[in-house]
């Protein structure tokens, strides 16, 4: 079985983040605190929580080499976590943004962190000296709705977010003092903070869970209806693939490698999908062997009623019995939010990853061992 | 019980306990009041234990339909040949009464069976009184003759200021019916039972019964009767009864059932609504129950939470 | 005629299980707000097409979506003046146990005679499959119980009136 680990923490999970070590996780139990809890030898205890928001946390990152932890919550506030001893001291974070924060990610160099927010703005935040404190500078005017995920390049600079205006935007958030034009090849040597290199206009529907591949050639995001979408060279010239998915639509998505995504949402079974040499894109099957099949005039229903929520008309496929609600994936029971790689020391393929969802649960997969990864 | 019974139960329990009572007993002094606004009120005193003193209040008439002396046509005779010596009118009656009468209990026959009937016949005081004058009109039916110097079209009240109309005939006498509900619901109920009646009259077993037609509207033999006393929002009910209906021992109870007729309908239109409302009630719960089959499995893992159990299932340990 | 309402209740269900994925998501229009979009209709970005369903001209259902919330409204068959009746006397029963059933809304949409409304926090606390069973079942259970009340009307009309009858005879 793929599930290598499941553990029951709450009713419902908001979002999660790992320790560097894996020896900890530090969890939203759908309300404003965070929870952390250490393994010790045979079970997990809770060992700290986190209480200075007064929402729901919406999203934790948790840094692998600063060992900082970041939390954003719909109290339009963020707070970087450090510990001191036993403790985890907070430090505020004024975002200047007057909406909830919907979810932060800690840049590849861990010396920024970006924050989509229900503003319509992406804030990029950076730690300056001379004040010991965090400076959040906003990118304004450049989405049309609430900012719901951000996704670092791996050159530090370029970020990629989506929106529920359905676009996914690359913008650059190069910061004098913070950042230095890199020697790496690039088509822009002008790059202003907050310059939107590409816009993807892909989606009709709100677009979630935006992922670069571990080199930063491909940008993988999924869109409400029931879409994930690839593209490739997104600076440069951007190509493009549309893949359908046979029932629900994803919330969230993460690069195993440079060809294999996996993808999880309201199916409540991870999806994996892989490109093969010629880098076309498929749906491979369900992660969890357990998940109930569905026949095809079913399939077709949905997608039926997909259409007519989003405008499209198609062939109505009729049945004479009402079958009843299949309950879906597995191991998850309710909607999974959010998927997080665990990452090996300096594995370029994430062997192992988590998610956690609705039903409250974190479950941890063994992906090199069930899982082809194409590299 | 489906059908209305003509002696009032409360009379008649508290008539048999005197009489069983004999030397022994209480004071009693009770009032009453039954559908359609009918009030008792019956005393009895250990200083005179011969006697038991009951009043009745009648419902009050509407303009059209007149009583004589505060009592309707015919009621005093009725009275008198109902119960004969056992039983003395008072007058005038009681404050607040349509009539009182004095009950003198030593005249009651001594046989058990007989002075059981006569009790009964005290208890159905207000067929007595009531049914006077439609009993007249029927009575002349069984001979085939109309009553002398009654009109064509006579308003008997049956419910507090309403009234139902009786046209007699030699060869049959019609009974209309303005049917009148307050609520709403009860109006659409009533209407469905007033056509189940003309619909039940079809069939084939109940041939003999008096016909029986519903309109919407107030029929022909209502020419001339003053508006307000025939709105009625659940429609006319008509019923033509002839001389084989009222015949014998049939007499009394023909003039029963359609002296309380508006009274049994109104009377299974709220049964059934309570029906409703018993039925309502439990699918409501039932779907309450469906909603927490969903919501169960949240409940259950509330109590599982707290410090709870790791679930190995592969051999690789570390969380690494 | 069973034939229709499964195909309309299998219509109904599939449209849901799709409309139905749902998601905690923070008032734009006003901070630190938490409402169903549904309701709200200020962002029109946030909001499905809605969808409506016909079992034929009398009976039909409005399934409307947004990113954190769904309405279902329907509209129950009412062919005369009683099962007219019946049905608005049950349906206001269960607006008056709207907070036992939760998800009911307590006043209908316009033009409908009973409206669900399914937040986010629904679908967090229960199972989507078992909610959408619910609802289905509680379309179903409508039906029925306005066809059976009416029958019940009818066969106790029938025996009231052939007792009063068969004492004259």
């Amino acid at each position: 079985m793929a599930a290598a680990a499941i553990h029951q923490f709450a009713e419902c999970i908001t979002c999660h983040a790992w320790s560097p070590d894996h020896s900890m996780i530090a969890f939203c139990p759908n309300n404003n605190e965070v929870h952390i809890y250490k393994f010790f030898t045979d079970k997990w205890e809770k060992l700290h929580v986190l209480s200075k928001h007064d929402q729901i946390v919406s999203g934790i990152d948790w840094s692998r080499s600063s060992n900082k932890i970041v939390t954003v919550s719909h109290d339009r506030n963020s707070y970087v976590w450090t510990q001191e001893g036993h403790d985890w001291v907070p430090t505020l974070v004024i975002l200047k943004v007057n909406r909830a924060a919907l979810c932060v990610q800690w840049s590849p160099k861990e010396n920024k962190f970006a924050v989509g927010s229900g503003a319509k703005s992406v804030c990029i935040c950076y730690y300056e000296q001379d004040n010991n404190w965090w400076i959040s500078k906003v990118v304004r005017k450049k989405h049309e709705s609430s900012v719901t995920s951000v996704a670092w390049h791996p050159n530090n600079i370029l970020l990629a977010t989506t929106s529920t205006d359905g676009k996914c935007r690359v913008l650059s958030t190069f910061i004098k003092g913070v950042d230095t034009r890199g020697s790496h090849a690039s088509t822009s040597t002008d790059w202003k903070f907050g310059e939107q290199i590409a816009q993807l206009d892909l989606s009709s529907m709100w677009a979630f869970g935006v992922r670069w591949s571990p080199s930063g050639k491909t940008l993988a995001y999924a869109g409400h209806n029931s879409m994930i979408y690839f593209i490739d060279d997104v600076e440069t010239s951007p190509a493009a693939q549309n893949l359908a998915l046979r029932d629900l639509p994803l919330r969230d998505i993460l690069f195993l490698s440079e060809r294999t995504v996996i993808g999880v949402g309201f199916d409540c079974n991870p999806m994996i999908f892989s490109a093969d040499e010629t880098g076309l894109w498929s749906f491979v099957r369900y992660l969890d062997e357990r998940k109930v099949t569905t026949s095809t005039s079913r399939a077709s229903q949905l997608s039926e009623a997909f259409g007519k929520l989003y405008g499209q008309s198609k062939q109505v496929a009729s049945s004479d019995t009402v079958e009843p609600s299949k309950p879906r994936g597995g191991v998850h029971e309710n909607c999974i939010t959010c998927i997080v790689p665990l990452r090996k020391g300096n594995d370029s393929i994430v062997k192992r990853f988590s998610t956690s969802g609705l039903d409250g649960k974190i479950v941890v997969w063994d992906a090199e061992n069930h899982i082809d990864i194409k590299k | 019980m489906i059908l209305l019974q003509s002696p009032s139960r409360f009379l008649l329990q508290i008539l048999q306990d005197r009489v069983l009572s004999g030397d022994k007993g209480v004071d009693i002094d009770c009032h009453t009041v039954e559908f359609d606004d009918v009030r008792y009120h019956i005393q009895f005193s250990m200083r005179n234990p011969k006697v038991m003193v009951l009043s009745v209040a009648l419902p009050l008439p509407p303009p059209e339909a007149m009583l004589y002396d505060g009592l309707p046509l015919g009621a005093i005779e009725a009275i008198k040949a109902a119960y004969g010596p056992v039983v003395q009118i008072l007058d005038p009656p009681k404050d607040g009464f349509d009539l009182t009468m004095k009950i003198n209990l030593t005249k009651l026959p001594p046989d058990e069976e007989q002075r059981n009937a006569v009790l009964t016949q005290i208890a159905s005081v207000r067929e007595v009184v009531l049914g006077a004058p439609l009993k007249l009109l029927l009575k002349h039916l069984a001979s085939k003759t109309v009553a002398p110097n009654v009109d064509k079209l006579v308003a008997l009240v049956h419910r507090p200021n309403e009234s139902f109309f009786v046209a007699p005939q030699a060869d049959k006498v019609t009974v209309v019916y303005p049917m009148r509900f307050q609520d709403s619901i009860d109006i659409v109920l009533a209407t469905s039972f007033l056509q189940e009646f003309v619909e039940a009259r079809r069939t084939s077993a109940l041939n003999n019964a008096p016909s029986c037609l519903w309109s919407p509207v107030p029929p022909l033999e209502l020419k001339g009767v003053p508006s307000d006393a025939l709105n009625a929002n659940a429609g006319f009910v008509t019923f033509v009864v002839f001389p084989r209906h009222v015949e014998g021992k049939k007499l009394d109870k023909t003039v029963w059932s359609l002296l309380t007729f508006h009274a049994y309908v109104s009377y299974h239109v709220k049964c059934s609504e309570g029906f409703m409302h018993t039925r309502m009630r439990r699918r409501v719960e039932t779907l309450i129950q469906a909603l927490d089959r969903a919501k169960s499995d949240a409940e259950k893992l509330k109590k599982l939470v707290n410090g709870g159990s790791f679930k190995r299932l592969s051999l690789n340990n570390d969380g690494n | 005629m069973a034939n229709t309402l499964r195909l309309y209740l299998t219509c109904i269900r599939n449209t849901l299980e799709a409309a139905m994925c749902l998601q905690n998501f923070p008032c734009q229009e006003v901070e630190r707000h938490n409402k169903p979009e549904v309701e709200l209709k200020t962002s029109p970005e946030l909001l499905l097409n809605p969808v409506l369903i016909c079992r034929n001209e009398a009976e039909k259902c409005l399934i409307e979506t947004s990113i954190n919330s769904i309405r279902i409204s329907m509209k129950v068959k009412q062919a005369d003046e009683l099962e007219n009746i019946l049905a608005k006397k049950f349906l206001r029963f269960l607006s008056m146990r709207a907070e036992a059933f939760q998800v009911l809304r307590r006043k209908p949409v316009q033009g409908y005679d009973i409206s669900f409304l399914i937040t986010n926090y629904h679908c967090e606390d229960m199972h989507k499959h078992k909610l959408i069973d619910f609802i289905v079942q509680f379309m179903e259970d409508i039906d029925k119980e306005i066809s059976e009340l009416k029958l019940s009307v009818n066969t106790r009309g029938r025996l009231v009136a052939t007792e009063f009858l068969k004492q004259f005879i």
